[in-house]
């Protein structure tokens, strides 16, 4: 399915994390985070992937840069990431630590929390120069001009170089951690929930300033998130997970205007929208259950755990057009409309 | 100023935190009316002193560092802030009361739902025998759409959702019909879904029980938009604007507010190229402008702004604005609502 | 447009020491005990038999540099020359020979036996904490014994939290089965008793005091440094393996593993640095820890040879002597300040590194 122009190609990505119990520790279950998962990232593209907690959106982000198993020694990551760089292709779910590190310059990461993903104990400039001592010969000079000229790019200031953490406010480490990302020129960076954590008019700053460097350095984004009013803005392709699935992909301009699978519908339907004339019915329908006194009772539906996913289409204990048959088993992503839904009963 | 009397009445509080690097005004003088039966949304970003209004009002701020150095808050005919803490007891939990951001760590995870639950009525209410009190319970745990609330109750709090979870602080909050709820951030924790549906409920409950207003503290305006009747703007530890909400999104006045409002991303409508943007950041809490708060950011900036802080005056009206580029129509006083401290 | 900065970049380290310097009370006692402990290095010349210097027959002597038999000076007398009536001598004779002693002039070891009475003597003008049941200085030993027993924390200290940083590091780290085999083995080496393996090791190893030489580099110092720290690294392990665990999860690991730093760098470098607070938090406390189970080893008579000066001995000899009351006040009196003040100093450190804005010690 890749084009030419492809840059990351991501087939069935798979990511487990097992449960232990017992009284001698030993794998007791395990939690599918991430069940078969395949996306493609073209270049200059920036893809949203969208939903709630728990879906699996930031493991799949930290499988295709391959930090799982070095943060967390107990995962079990199947499937292939495969990068296409300059005309070779290279499958990064397959390489080491060692040789992971050869790829680590094209691919970055601007994580969520501006407060624990930069080092408390390192000045701004040395967080910044570490990836060009890595990955550049540079020498120091060059190196700290590099850091200069690279803070200015995010809207700091170049003195800012031998200031702590701890001494900027939240908008501002997160343009540090852009600032690293960037240093080692990437071709992918992908932006887990990278404006969640800072307020409403920070955050604007921060979206302009990454479509910016966007432009200017041919970047492609995977951006992460779970409010569905940024990643609209930002992205060409949305995804849509829920609970380790994709349920629907495709041009992000067609899922918001017409969203095909009944999650997507009812993820969209919850958002709340700012305006005069807000709407102040109910927002998201459920599923009508019977009262033992026979009354029709909304069902108050809550995210089933990852541990006890449902059998078949997960989406079926919340979904208002479940069928008996949802259970049997999951439903495929099909092509339709120009985009990807893994629901056959919608309409 | 309107004709009923507010339930809820602030008149120029100052809540100040001594820290390290010196005297930090978190709330430097606040007026804010709450009126029976209205949802009052009172929004800012971090650091503009909703959620510490919100621990003044029932005097939950942590002293030391905290501490109410000036002010009233008028409720019921007596002023909360000179009541002793055997009165401000009797009134938490019972006349207002209040539900937090955090609803995995709000409820005690050692006891159960019913316990939570019941502890409340047996506290405000000791003649309550314990059987009244269970039944009591049970019924307004059906009331926040708990299914099978009489299971429920033996459940341990690690047993819910997160979303369930914030229904039963609801439960708690509302079991003994305060006429105030505040409610600080009570679903930015939660999953978007799960989010509309606490709302739906708010405004369900809020239906359903006349005459209990809810103080709803949140950083989001969408969520005032579609649950509030009238909306507070808060910064630098002041209201910048009050107005009835669908006057507030159709014209706002303080350049922060149209600022905040151009500033969100949208799920419906045209796509913008490039969202608009607050140059800059809050400023630090030990070092604000002389002037009016927002001075630094403020693209409408003119000659009195840095010195002088604007007043906050009813331009039209039930709609209050603090800046200079709004003046009082000629013939209306300055809304100075016996606070002769505040300018 | 950037909210406003301290004028120079401040870090952590730096913040908290402001912060340290602060609490007036574990401030002063930390300037009292360091400054009290870099003195002591010169008791030497301050509190000793030997002189400083001797003019004798226009030739001048620094015995404090080099040991001068008692015939030099024209002494009847074997080993060392004993300065103190080499002064007496030259004082009566009046002539241009002289001896310049230091302020204090006894030994740490030395029998004052020709003191009236039959020791311990009670304190006086010239002993002011009185003589030992040998004869010996209290004041002397007591001042000698706070710089052993400060080098010998310090030491043990330093030894055990390295073992116990760099374990505790690689297990947390590192983690998995590693982590799983080493804590086994932890908890196996810290069941071992540590009062019984010094009473073995010690009647294995015959101390030996080599006189002359000073007290830090006595061999018999160092054997119980080194079985104290081998018994002492365990507890720091687990603090630093759990800092580990969870800096380790924290997102600035990743990005270091993002930016392709090697695992060295990342567990020195980015991790080691905010894995210390529990280490610079317990020092002081594992400092007064170590001080009394010197004493406690030198009173049970397992701990350093005789006739090392130490405190412990001094608090045996008063238990025996209870009557003696300058051998009971004086030893527990100087204990018990060194560890007022170093817990001082340890309240003072633990409430700098609290990352509560307002401080409770003010």
């Amino acid at each position: 399915m890749s084009s030419p122009d492809t840059i990351l190609d991501v087939q069935d990505l798979n990511v487990r994390f097992p449960v232990f119990g017992g009284i001698i520790p030993r794998k007791t279950s395990e939690v599918h985070a991430v069940d078969g998962v395949s996306l493609t990232l073209g270049r200059g593209e920036t893809i949203g992937l969208v939903g709630e907690s728990g879906c699996g959106k930031t493991t799949v982000g930290r499988a295709i840069v391959n930090i799982l198993r070095p943060m967390n020694y107990r995962v079990d990551v199947t499937g292939r990431v495969l990068y296409h760089r300059n005309g070779q292709v290279v499958d990064l779910a397959s390489q080491g630590q060692a040789s992971m590190r050869r790829y680590r310059a094209d691919l970055q990461m601007v994580f969520q929390d501006p407060y624990s993903s930069l080092n408390p104990r390192m000045t701004v400039g040395a967080m910044i120069e570490e990836p060009l001592t890595i990955h550049t010969s540079q020498s120091k000079a060059e190196r700290r001009d590099r850091v200069r000229w690279l803070l200015d790019k995010v809207g700091l200031s170049p003195s800012h170089a031998s200031r702590f953490p701890h001494e900027f406010s939240g908008g501002q480490r997160q343009r540090v951690g852009i600032a690293r990302a960037l240093a080692t020129n990437p071709k992918i960076v992908i932006a887990d929930e990278p404006v969640s954590a800072l307020d409403v008019s920070v955050q604007a700053q921060v979206v302009n300033l990454m479509q910016d460097i966007q432009q200017e350095f041919g970047l492609s984004y995977i951006f992460i998130s779970h409010d569905l009013s940024v990643v609209r803005h930002v992205s060409d392709r949305i995804f849509v997970m829920y609970l380790g699935n994709i349920v629907e992909a495709g041009p992000a301009d067609e899922i918001y205007r017409r969203p095909a699978h009944p999650y997507s519908q009812m993820l969209l339907a919850a958002v709340p929208r700012p305006g005069p004339d807000a709407r102040r019915t109910r927002r998201v329908r459920l599923r009508e259950e019977p009262e033992p006194s026979g009354v029709a009772h909304p069902v108050v539906d809550d995210l089933p755990s990852p541990l006890n996913k449902p059998s078949g289409c997960a989406f079926r204990t919340r979904c208002p057009i479940a069928r008996p048959d949802c259970a049997d088993s999951a439903p495929p992503l099909v092509e339709r409309d120009g985009r990807q839904v893994a629901c056959p009963y919608t309409t | 100023m309107t004709a009923t009397q507010p339930l809820l009445q602030i008149r120029g509080l100052r809540t100040h935190f001594s820290t390290e690097s010196g005297v930090a005004k978190a709330v430097d003088g606040l007026d804010l009316d709450v009126r029976p039966g209205e949802v009052l949304g009172l929004v800012g970003e971090s650091g503009s002193g909703k959620s510490v209004t919100a621990l003044s009002i029932l005097r939950l701020i942590p002293d030391p560092p905290g501490h109410i150095a000036a002010g009233e808050i008028w409720f019921q005919g007596r002023d909360l802030l000179t009541l002793s803490w055997r009165d401000i007891r009797r009134i938490r939990g019972k006349e207002i009361s209040m539900i937090f951001q955090e609803p995995m760590t709000s409820l005690n995870p050692v006891f159960t739902i019913g316990r939570q639950v019941m502890e409340m009525i047996l506290t405000h209410e000791p003649a309550t025998s314990r059987d009244q009190a269970r039944s009591r319970s049970i019924q307004i745990l059906t009331e926040v759409g708990i299914p099978d609330p009489a299971t429920r109750m033996d459940q341990y709090p690690h047993e819910l959702s997160g979303g369930m979870r914030q229904r039963v602080m609801i439960a708690i909050a509302l079991v003994l019909n305060p006429s105030l709820l505040i409610a600080d951030e009570p679903t930015t924790a939660l999953d978007v879904t799960i989010q509309a549906q606490i709302l739906d409920l708010m405004l369900e409950l809020k239906a359903r029980r006349a005459g209990g207003a809810i103080l709803l503290i949140t950083h989001n305006l969408a969520v005032v938009a579609e649950t509030c009747d009238r909306v507070a703007v808060m910064y630098g530890g002041k209201i910048q604007e009050v107005a009835p909400v669908r006057d507030l999104y159709r014209n706002p006045l303080h350049p922060y507010t149209r600022g905040l409002l151009a500033s969100l991303p949208r799920v419906d409508g045209e796509r913008a190229t490039r969202l608009t943007t607050i140059p800059g950041s809050v400023p630090d809490i030990h070092n604000m402008p002389t002037g009016c708060k927002f001075s630094t950011r403020c693209a409408e900036r003119f000659e009195p702004c840095d010195s002088i802080e604007p007043p906050l005056v009813e331009v039209a009206p039930d709609h209050l604005v603090r800046c200079h580029l709004h003046e009082a129509p000629p013939g209306t006083p300055a809304h100075q609502p016996a606070s002769a401290h505040d300018v | 447009m950037t909210a406003p900065l301290a004028p120079v970049p401040e870090s952590i380290f730096r913040r908290r020491l402001r912060k340290f310097r602060r609490i007036k009370r574990g401030y002063w006692s930390f300037l009292l005990i360091a400054g009290a402990y870099v003195c002591s290095f010169a008791l030497p010349y301050v509190m000793n038999s030997t002189a400083f210097l001797v003019k004798y027959d226009g030739d001048y002597y620094v015995p404090a540099l080099t040991f001068y038999p008692a015939a030099t000076f024209g002494q009847e007398a074997f080993g060392e020359t004993d300065y103190r009536a080499l002064k007496e001598q030259f004082d009566a004779a009046g002539d241009d020979n002289w001896v310049l002693l230091p302020p204090y002039p006894y030994g740490p070891n030395e029998s004052l036996l020709d003191l009236a009475g039959v020791p311990p003597h009670p304190p006086s003008r010239e002993h002011l904490f009185g003589t030992d049941d040998r004869g010996r200085d209290v004041f002397v030993r007591l001042a000698y014994g706070f710089n052993i027993s400060l080098t010998f924390a310090l030491m043990v200290m330093l030894i055990g939290y390295g073992i116990g940083i760099c374990v505790g590091a690689m297990l947390g780290y590192i983690s998995g089965k590693l982590d799983l085999f080493g804590q086994r083995v932890i908890e196996v080496w810290s069941s071992l008793p540590f009062l019984y393996t010094i009473i073995i090791v010690s009647s294995i190893v015959v101390p030996v005091y080599i006189p002359g030489r000073i007290q830090v580099l006595q061999p018999s110092f160092w054997l119980l440094i080194i079985i104290l720290s081998a018994f002492d690294w365990m507890g720091m392990t687990y603090y630093v393996r759990g800092e580990f665990y969870r800096e380790k999860a924290k997102d600035y690991v990743g990005a270091a593993i993002v930016t392709g730093v090697s695992d060295p760098a990342i567990m020195f470098r980015h991790i080691l640095p905010n894995a210390l607070t529990p280490v610079v938090s317990f020092a002081p406390f594992t400092i007064v820890a170590n001080i009394s189970a010197l004493v406690a080893l030198d009173f049970l008579g397992f701990g350093l040879p005789a006739p090392t000066p130490s405190w412990g001995e001094l608090i045996g000899q008063g238990m025996e002597n209870l009557t003696k009351w300058w051998l009971v006040f004086f030893p527990l009196g100087v204990l018990f300040s060194t560890l007022l003040l170093v817990v001082l100093i340890g309240e003072a450190v633990r409430e700098a590194f609290d990352p509560k804005e307002y401080s409770r010690l003010r």
